[in-house]
């Protein structure tokens, strides 16, 4: 309502519009409102970005290539402030998994093949709720912070990659969809400790990749990455 | 696997919450009393000190400056990590401790509250615009004391003689070897020097911003050309401040600062920083919530004259001042155009989150400074806060009868506003020959009328006060609606540029009492039926 007024009142005032110029004005009674929305108010609301690379190989015969980038996300956080040190929230984030697969003796999944290159790429749709808890006295800031999450994602699209480099020089290269061996729901746990807007998290997948019947090994569970609060 | 990954981010947690919940943390630890402590003022303070406490009528100690109690910082001491300083005037000490050490020390009969302090960055109140164009040197450095009655100041020979400033900054680099301080440290005008980061005496490092400040107060370029208006005070420089992001304690520092210069017989205190969002909210800066700014109140109870940048957050998300700006026996200081006398972008507004008027006055935010070598332009209400310290000691060497917060209040008479105000120019820029003046009622410059087109009101400025030749946003009008409590609902400022009458309405659902309006030293106020 009083906004409206204050708009009302605005617009009285650009009615009554002067030959002069109006070079500064404010507001004092309404700028003075303590906003509820802020880095350490009661909500707070902010993109992010993640960059994470494949930390566990996974297990023999699924072998993923460590060290790889293998883990982007681009989302949206919601932090609903409980007190100084415990904050709740979820976010909403379009998830990108890349394994980069071992190329070795033994392997399996996806198939028993050895290429040039191969790499499994899943496009997730991801949603996280988390509880952060927060530490020292800070004001409208991050500050230092853990948060302690659990994620479900949905593969809404995949595809495999794989490359050979043929001995006569030739190099071959497919792109494969429609796959049927992965499970398209997924969850698992993540950890994050930031500062402000720089944050370390670590990513795991708690369930299995590849449906039971198919008996493939699991690949690399886990990413760690860093990520940067956008606002 | 999957044993091993749920295990993994359990002990991360773990080690997580471990890190830095165990690890020691900043506390400051208030004690209840100063039992059985004895103090002497003839053999602890300057001689300065104690003649500033007998000029002022103060007594010449009161139990802020006795010393803390030695055998409650060797208990403290027993309990926690690490004492890192205390406070006489505050009666606190600043420790780190783990969460159970603090829970054993808040079971210490003689301990009377402890807060968390915060290790977190704050920048001095500069910034860097390379985007303005700089002015021409000549004619800046000339106008930014010209503005305040520096040639008034000079033909009276009034330069701050007698008078002591401290200034508490991130470092002077190079100021001992620079041409714009030669003549101080001829003359000895430095009268002590105190690094309470490095803890130790040399302050000629750590950072340049410092030696800018310094000559907004008493430096001169090369051709011999003023900086600032007090070439003839006496200094106390205290590094209070780490320039970059290290966790530090400079609200500490600064309290410490503080005691020291009035042990040392300050009679001003010139600090050009500010904390803001880093460790408060917009709601905290009422003066009380700061450490910083509970130890500058305490520095004003002392005698000094404290004297503060409004800071550069006006046109940033904080938007409004810091501590210790907020503390009320705080001068702060914002920043104007060096064109103008209007309120440059960048500088703070008020008011105080107990709607208290800040800033107080304004100076000119962007001048001529001295570097760690050489010289350039630099914006800031740091080098406003420094022109107005040097001002205030050129008044108080010429009232030398004055105390401090009637120092305080004249200065705020002798701003080019007064008695119109608002939370961006404060009371305006003071100038020497209107302090203190015996000034005649103004001639009005202006008439307030209904405007009955509109069912508003306009104002017609007098032709013989509107100079059709006056460069741009030199003829201001300044517009307040004031509730019952002297609060400020809303203003603006308004650049004339013609006869044309200027119209306006306000706001009928705001609960305003009076309107004010201020032009060419004429202030006008029409109470709302």
């Amino acid at each position: 309502m009083k906004s409206l007024i204050t708009a009302a009142g605005f617009f009285l005032l650009l009615l009554s519009a002067p030959a002069q110029n109006v070079i500064l004005e404010k507001d004092p009674a309404i700028d003075s409102l303590v906003p509820s929305r802020g880095p350490n108010r009661k909500n707070y609301v902010h993109p992010y970005m993640s960059f994470g690379f494949t930390t566990d190989p996974g297990e023999a015969g699924a072998r993923s290539r460590q060290g790889t980038y293998g883990h982007y996300q681009f989302g949206v956080r919601y932090k609903r402030r409980l007190s100084q040190t415990f904050a709740v929230g979820y976010e909403f984030a379009y998830d990108v998994n890349d394994l980069s697969q071992k190329q070795e003796a033994g392997k399996v999944a996806p198939d028993t093949f050895q290429y040039k290159r191969e790499r499994l790429i899943f496009y997730n749709g991801l949603f996280s709720p988390y509880l952060r808890i927060n530490f020292g006295r800070r004001g409208n800031q991050l500050g230092k912070y853990l948060d302690i999450a659990a994620y479900g994602t949905y593969t809404f699209a995949h595809v495999l990659f794989q490359r050979s480099d043929l001995p006569d020089g030739r190099v071959v290269r497919s792109r494969t969809t429609g796959l049927t061996y992965f499970q398209r729901w997924n969850y698992g746990a993540t950890v994050r400790i930031g500062i402000n807007k720089f944050i370390l998290y670590g990513h795991y997948r708690l369930s299995d990749l590849f449906y039971s019947n198919w008996n493939f090994p699991e690949p690399s569970r886990l990413q760690v990455g860093i990520q940067f609060v956008l606002k | 696997m999957q044993n091993k990954g749920i295990a993994f981010l359990f002990l991360s947690c773990i080690a997580c919450v471990s890190v830095f919940s165990q690890s020691p943390v900043k506390y400051r630890v208030y004690f209840k009393n100063k039992a059985n402590q004895q103090f002497d003022p003839y053999a602890y303070f300057d001689q300065k000190a104690i003649e500033r406490r007998l000029k002022q009528g103060l007594p010449l100690s009161d139990s802020t400056d006795f010393p803390v109690n030695l055998l409650y910082l060797r208990e403290l001491e027993q309990r926690v990590e690490t004492l890192k300083t205390h406070s006489r005037w505050l009666n606190a000490a600043v420790v780190m401790a783990t969460p159970e050490q603090i829970a054993s020390v808040s079971t210490l009969p003689f301990v009377s509250g402890i807060e968390q302090a915060s290790s977190v960055v704050c920048l001095p109140a500069t910034r860097d615009d390379e985007s303005l164009p700089p002015l021409k040197k000549e004619e800046e450095m000339q106008r930014q004391i010209e503005r305040m009655g520096a040639s008034v100041l000079q033909a009276e020979g009034i330069h701050g003689k007698g008078v002591r400033i401290a200034i508490f900054d991130v470092g002077f680099s190079g100021a001992d070897q620079h041409p714009a301080f030669a003549h101080l440290f001829q003359k000895q005008q430095i009268k002590g020097t105190r690094d309470f980061v490095k803890n130790r005496d040399y302050v000629y490092e750590g950072g340049w911003h410092g030696t800018a400040v310094w000559s907004c107060i008493a430096g001169k370029n090369p051709e011999g050309r003023w900086l600032g208006l007090a070439m003839d005070a006496e200094f106390l420089l205290a590094r209070t401040e780490l320039e970059r992001s290290e966790p530090f304690a400079e609200e500490e520092y600064w309290v410490a600062a503080a005691e020291w210069a009035d042990k040392n017989g300050a009679d001003i205190i010139n600090s050009s920083l500010g904390y803001t969002d880093t460790r408060y909210f917009p709601e905290q800066m009422n003066g009380k919530t700061s450490f910083i700014s509970r130890g500058a109140n305490m520095a004003a109870r002392k005698g000094m004259l404290v004297v503060n940048a409004a800071g550069n957050e006006g046109s940033g998300d904080w938007g409004i001042i810091g501590a210790p700006a907020d503390a009320d026996s705080v001068l702060a200081v914002g920043g104007l155009e060096p064109c103008c006398d209007y309120h440059i972008d960048f500088s703070s507004f008020g008011p105080t989150a107990d709607k208290r008027l800040k800033p107080n006055v304004a100076a000119q935010g962007r001048t001529f400074s001295a570097k760690a070598s050489g010289f350039s332009t630099v914006d800031g209400t740091s080098f406003a806060s420094p022109l107005m310290a040097g001002f205030a000691a050129c008044m108080w060497q010429k009232y030398p009868e004055l105390k401090n917060m009637e120092l305080f209040k004249l200065l705020e008479q002798s701003g080019h506003l007064y008695p119109y105000f608002d939370y961006a120019h404060g009371y305006g820029l003071p100038h020497a020959s209107r302090f203190n003046a015996n000034s005649t009622a103004p001639e009005p410059t202006f008439e307030l009328v209904k405007d009955t087109a509109t069912s508003g009101l306009k104002v017609l400025i007098k032709q013989s006060y509107f100079d059709s030749t006056a460069a741009e946003s030199s003829q201001l009008l300044y517009i307040s609606e004031v509730d019952n409590r002297n609060h400020l609902i809303a203003y603006r400022v308004v650049e004339v540029s013609s006869l044309e009458p200027y119209s306006f309405n306000y706001n009928p659902f705001n609960p305003i009492s009076r309107l004010r309006l201020h032009y060419k030293g004429y202030t006008f106020e029409q109470a709302i039926p």
